[in-house]
């Protein structure tokens, strides 16, 4: 927290509705942003976290108008690199060059995003029920895929090989939905 | 991006994000992504996928968004607040973020307030805190006069240097000339395959299932090679036999029978022509010519050449039957089943479509395929048959002699017209006049140490002693599918080559294998490996394989007691089976010639299973030759009788309880039938018969286990 930098120009009330909304809109593309940085789920949602306190903090410094997800992307980068420093001994992260990559690669118009967030449900109610009962169980909150094959009494290297595969029958079920489409 | 690269980077993703990433995968997955705009392009999608089914909670949480998207003053944060409590008690991952996100409007705006000190026109954030002085990073957060938060990045110049188009990465090589074993001996053979199934094992940390009994192995082995259950004679000489390398004896012997031969002639005629008699050609010289082939253990790549490559007549040349059949439709069929049977690949759909994720399947690898089937046309003909001294029409194979190339004519995906000339696996084929088109596909397909006609026949094989395949379809072995087994498919099919693709040797490989020797039976360390589920094989033990209709059609004729000679005379019964199959199938002249059949388990094979000739002859004291001589012996006892029935169904003895129950129900029976005045002796056959029906209509008679 000591990183915020509240800004005190003109702190005349809490943040306008405008704000809010959009804030609340661009949370599912800032949380992919960062993902495609981290890699890990758990520590993109920590590092979200963070960034949506630092974009609270400044949020009158937001005009109107201008580009709030371009505002954002910025303010998430910092924090990733904050993070990164955080874990810079760690080997298993990511280089410099494959982050900063992969974040100005990570444009997508929203739209993009939302389309294909609709496509991967009508995906997800494709798949067979067993299917979706393994991936429903990897994603509840707070589980691992270690965790899942613990609870499945499953070795975990069976569980990753059927979530790999259902992965990637989405993932290929996505992509032709919106070839379909364009 | 070709597809072994998709392949290679979609697993890195998946061990990425499972955490199960090693340093150099990462290294790698890194290396592919920045080399390659496609690869990255991948990476991004895998990501976006990931985190949407994170974020989601697995499509449970995606109408919460809605819930928080309220105009948001701070009275509607209040009741959000909340929804933190609820959130624990029901853990959806949206709620949960979202409601924190909620709080901190509270929170940050009264921080805020009554904050006092002042100093932000333009705030420089500058971080020099960096744990490790060769780690440093200039980092600046600047806010500018537009107040916008300004991050930039420390410029990297060996990045800046990089070509994004250039590729850094080398593809991984595999040593292709050095096989790890000596293809020359069996032995060393079975041993690599004996290592690569246990090593899948050990990575999956499952273990096999113990040893199939003799009297289970003695049946898979038949139907297997044979398509008919062992008669009750058979499988009494093969467990009373003591001799220590008894399945190797037996494999060895029926592999040199004319029962195999016939059964593997069935088999590929059924997948070459179908079963169904719709179509105009005749399927009995193709059998024929088939039999011949598996009979003198001719290469496979000999076979694949003849059936591809043959011209003549219908009744004269056997194998030109295959082309005849499927050269309908501006050889539409022939293309694609030439393909999904002798490669193992599924062009069909990509003759209107582009392959949804592999560049390189467009519409012309499928036309540059047909386009050898162009010049090949079936010529109908009347010739006066001797015998008969009647007219008769016969149709043959001829190769168009006109000088010019004929093309395949399609409209692309925009509705323009194409041309596409032969080509396959990237060599340009031209008509020459000693070899035409289809001699020289022939030629590419059946040549080079490691061609895709060898791992397909090998994975047609595998899924026919085992149940399944190394890849999911049988006969889909493209670009976009895994294999179970990858080193293992390899490594037999080079082996398969180097033998002059000799089918019985592949067979014996098989066979011998120790995962071929293990029973159906799961145990605890193994209940997962469920291929049916999805998952690929591990081959922990021998999967059930549903019967054929023709291994049901002649385990039936051997239950119900036809001698073995009839049924290797390729005679009435033979015919007879043929006529038998005809209800059950339906050919389809469509794009791709298919067969609906209604062989499924369902309602028509049930019904001929109760109450079929076949099953009432069997049954029948008098009429079946198997029942009779058994309940005729008067030198055995009851358990005795029901013993041998259950012999003769099964391969097996029955167990105690088994047999305890069967005499409960026998007397039954009995009791029954001569209170409505029967003839003791009638009533004890006919009981027998309701026993032997029982066990013909059990699933375990109508699977091979």
């Amino acid at each position: 927290m000591n990183t915020i930098e509240p800004n005190h120009r003109e702190s005349n009330g809490p943040p306008s509705e405008e704000f809010i909304q959009l804030f609340t809109k661009a949370q599912r593309q800032l949380y992919l942003f960062i993902l495609a940085q981290t890699g890990n789920a758990q520590i993109a949602e920590e590092v979200l976290q963070e960034t949506n306190l630092v974009i609270w903090s400044k949020y009158s410094q937001f005009e109107p108008g201008t580009n709030f997800m371009a505002w954002v992307r910025q303010i998430a980068v910092y924090e990733v690199l904050k993070w990164r420093q955080k874990r810079s001994r760690d080997k298993l992260t990511f280089s410099d060059d494959f982050v900063q990559r992969v974040a100005e690669s990570f444009t997508p118009p929203a739209e993009q995003i939302e389309r294909r967030q609709v496509a991967l449900e009508r995906c997800l109610e494709k798949l067979n029920t067993q299917d979706r009962k393994l991936i429903e169980q990897r994603y509840q909150p707070g589980i691992s895929g270690k965790e899942l094959a613990n609870s499945l009494g499953r070795p975990p290297n069976s569980v990753y090989q059927s979530l790999g595969r259902i992965r990637k029958t989405l993932l290929e079920c996505v992509q032709r939905t919106l070839t379909v489409e364009t | 991006m070709n597809s072994n690269t998709r392949h290679e980077l979609l697993n890195l993703v998946e061990d990425f994000l499972e955490g199960n990433a090693s340093e150099s995968g990462i290294a790698r997955l890194e290396a592919l992504v920045l080399s390659d705009q496609e690869c990255e392009s991948l990476y991004l999608e895998v990501v976006q996928l990931h985190g949407n089914l994170y974020w989601d909670a697995a499509g449970c949480g995606a109408e919460l968004e809605n819930v928080f998207s309220l105009p948001a003053a701070q009275s509607s944060i209040q009741p959000s607040v909340n929804r933190v409590v609820d959130a624990v008690s029901w853990p959806r991952r949206a709620a949960a973020l979202l409601s924190t996100v909620a709080l901190l409007v509270v929170l940050v705006w009264t921080i805020q307030s009554s904050s006092i000190s002042t100093n932000s026109d333009s705030t420089v954030v500058e971080n020099t805190s960096t744990p490790d002085a060769s780690q440093h990073r200039d980092i600046k957060v600047k806010q500018n006069e537009g107040n916008v938060v300004e991050v930039r990045l420390p410029q990297n110049e060996a990045l800046a240097k990089h070509n994004a188009n250039e590729k850094i990465v080398e593809p991984i090589v595999s040593d292709e000339e050095i096989l790890p074993f000596d293809s020359a001996s069996d032995l060393q053979v079975v041993a690599f395959i004996n290592e690569q199934i246990q090593s899948k094992w050990d990575e999956n940390s499952v273990a096999p299932s113990p040893r199939a009994t003799e009297s289970e192995w003695v049946r898979r082995i038949h139907l297997d090679l044979l398509g008919r259950i062992p008669t009750p004679l058979e499988v009494e000489s093969f467990l009373d036999d003591s001799d220590a390398s008894k399945r190797l004896k037996l494999l060895d012997s029926l592999l040199e029978s004319r029962g195999f031969a016939s059964n593997f002639a069935s088999i590929w005629t059924n997948l070459l022509v179908g079963r169904s008699r719709g179509r105009d050609i005749d399927r009995e010289a193709l059998f024929a010519y088939l039999k011949g082939q598996f009979g003198n253990n001719m290469p496979w790549s000999k076979t694949v050449t003849d059936l591809i490559s043959a011209e003549g007549s219908a009744d004269q040349s056997g194998p030109a039957n295959f082309l005849l059949a499927h050269l309908n439709n501006e050889a539409v069929p022939a293309t694609a089943i030439t393909a999904r049977i002798f490669l193992c690949e599924q062009i069909q759909c990509s003759q209107c479509h582009r392959h949804p994720t592999i560049p390189d399947w467009g519409q012309e690898k499928f036309w540059e395929f047909n386009a050898f089937f162009q010049r090949t046309i079936v010529e109908e003909k009347m010739v006066l048959d001797k015998k008969t001294g009647q007219q008769q029409r016969i149709r043959q194979l001829v190769d168009t002699e006109s000088p010019k190339a004929e093309p395949a004519y399609y409209e692309d995906l925009r509705g323009v017209m194409k041309v596409a000339y032969p080509r396959f696996a990237d060599v340009d084929v031209k008509p020459l006049p000693e070899s035409t088109l289809r001699d020289q596909l022939a030629h590419l397909l059946t040549t080079g140490s490691d061609p895709q006609l060898a791992q397909a026949f090998v994975n047609r094989s595998w899924k026919h002693f085992f149940g399944h395949a190394f890849t999911r379809q049988v006969d889909d072995m493209g670009p976009h599918h895994e294999f179970s087994h990858p080193n293992l498919v390899d490594g037999i099919a080079r082996a398969f080559v180097k033998s002059d693709y000799d089918v019985r040797r592949l067979i014996r490989w098989i066979c011998l294998s120790d995962a071929y020797q293990l029973t159906s039976k799961s145990v605890a360390e193994n209940k997962f490996d469920e291929p049916e589920l999805g998952d690929l094989p591990l081959f922990t033990r021998m999967y059930v394989k549903p019967l054929s209709p023709e291994q049901l059609f002649n385990s039936l004729l051997i239950a119900g007691g036809v001698s073995t000679e009839e049924i290797r005379r390729r005679g009435s019964s033979y015919a007879q089976r043929e006529e038998w199959l005809q209800q059950f199938f339906v050919s389809e002249n469509n794009e791709e010639n298919g067969e609906v059949s209604t062989f499924d388990g369902s309602l028509p094979q049930t019904l001929m299973m109760m109450n079929g000739e076949l099953v009432k002859r069997a049954i029948d004291p008098v009429q079946g030759q198997v029942l009779k001589e058994i309940v005729s012996d008067r030198s055995k006892s009851e358990a005795e009788h029901i013993q041998d029935l259950c012999l003769a169904a099964l391969s097996r003895r029955p167990t105690p309880q088994e047999l305890e129950a069967i005499q409960k129900m026998l007397r039954n029976q009995i009791r029954l039938r001569t209170s409505h005045n029967m003839p003791p002796q009638l009533a004890y056959n006919e009981a027998f018969g309701d026993v032997y029906w029982a066990y013909l209509n059990s699933s375990e008679f109508s699977v091979n286990h």
